[in-house]
C-alpha cells in the first residue's frame, strides 16, 4: 500500500513537471522581438496587457510562452520564450504574435524591458495612470 | 583648516563617483548566426578555391559581421559559422540584412556536405558537388 501511494506521488510529479522540461534536444531562448504594443488606456485599476510580433528564424523554433519578471515597482522585465530544435531546419522566417500582461501597476512612468538571450534588449517607456 | 577639509571630501566624493560610474563600452559576445540562403556557384573543379554566398537578417543594431569560421569536419562535411560580434545592452528595433562571402578552400572531387550552423542548435544542410 505505501509502495502504490509512493509511485503514485511519482507519477503526479512527473506529470505537474511534464510541460516545463524541454526535451533533451531543445532549449529555451528568449527571442528578439520586432516590435510592441501596448493596450491603452494604461490605468492603474486594470491588467496592462501588451502584443509582440517578432520572427521565427527557422523551422526549428516554436513559441513557447511569455515570462514578465518585475525587479522593481517602474522597471519591468519581459522575455518571449521559444522552444529550439536541435536539428537541421528549413530556412524560412515565420512571423508570430503573442499576447502578454504585465498585471496592475502603480501610476507613473514604467520602463518594460523586452530581454533575448544573446544579451541584446529593447525598452518601451509607458506611462499609467 | 576648514577649507582643506571640504576641498579633500570634494575630491574624495568625486573622485569615488567617477569611480563607481567609469565610462566602460558595452561587453561584446561574439556568436554565430543563423542564415536565411545560401548561394553556391556552380563551376567549382577540385583545384579552384570554392566559396559560397550567405545572407540573413540581424535581429537588431547592436550585431555586426565579423570573420566566419570554417571547421572540415571530415574530407566531405564542413562545418560553416557565420560570426557576428553583439553589443550587450539595449539595441535599436531593425532588422538588419547582411550578405557575406565565404571561402571554403580546394574541396576534392565528390559530393560534400556543407552545414551552416548557429548558436541556438539550429543549422541549415547544403550540398556542393565538385566534378
Amino acid at each position: 500500500m505505501r509502495g502504490f501511494f509512493v509511485l503514485l506521488f511519482i507519477f503526479v510529479f512527473t506529470q505537474a513537471n511534464a510541460g516545463n522540461i524541454p526535451a533533451p534536444d531543445q532549449k529555451q531562448i528568449a527571442l528578439n522581438i520586432n516590435d510592441v504594443y501596448f493596450k491603452e488606456p494604461l490605468l492603474a485599476s486594470e491588467n496592462i496587457g501588451f502584443v509582440v510580433n517578432g520572427m521565427l528564424p527557422n523551422s526549428c523554433y516554436s513559441f513557447h510562452s511569455i515570462e514578465v519578471k518585475h525587479p522593481e515597482t517602474y522597471r519591468h522585465e519581459v522575455f518571449v520564450y521559444a522552444n529550439v530544435k536541435h536539428a537541421v531546419c528549413q530556412s524560412y522566417l515565420r512571423p508570430f504574435t503573442e499576447e502578454g500582461s504585465l498585471g496592475t501597476l502603480q501610476p507613473g512612468r514604467h520602463l518594460v524591458m523586452f530581454l533575448a538571450s544573446d544579451g541584446t534588449g529593447y525598452e518601451k517607456s509607458i506611462l499609467v495612470q | 583648516m576648514r577649507s582643506i577639509f571640504i576641498f579633500v571630501s570634494t575630491t574624495f566624493i568625486l573622485l569615488s563617483a567617477a569611480l563607481a560610474n567609469p565610462t566602460t563600452p558595452d561587453p561584446i559576445k561574439e556568436l554565430s548566426v543563423g542564415v536565411n540562403g545560401v548561394y553556391i556557384p556552380s563551376g567549382f573543379t577540385n583545384k579552384a578555391e570554392a566559396y559560397v554566398v550567405v545572407n540573413g537578417l540581424f535581429p537588431n543594431s547592436c550585431y555586426t559581421l565579423i570573420d566566419p569560421k570554417v571547421k572540415h569536419i571530415s574530407t566531405f562535411n564542413h562545418e560553416i559559422m557565420t560570426m557576428a560580434s553583439v553589443r550587450q545592452g539595449i539595441c535599436l528595433r531593425v532588422l538588419v540584412p547582411f550578405k557575406e562571402e565565404i571561402s571554403i578552400g580546394k574541396l576534392s572531387t565528390g559530393v560534400h556536405t556543407l552545414r551552416f550552423v548557429a548558436d541556438d542548435g539550429t543549422a541549415v544542410e547544403e550540398k556542393i558537388e565538385i566534378p
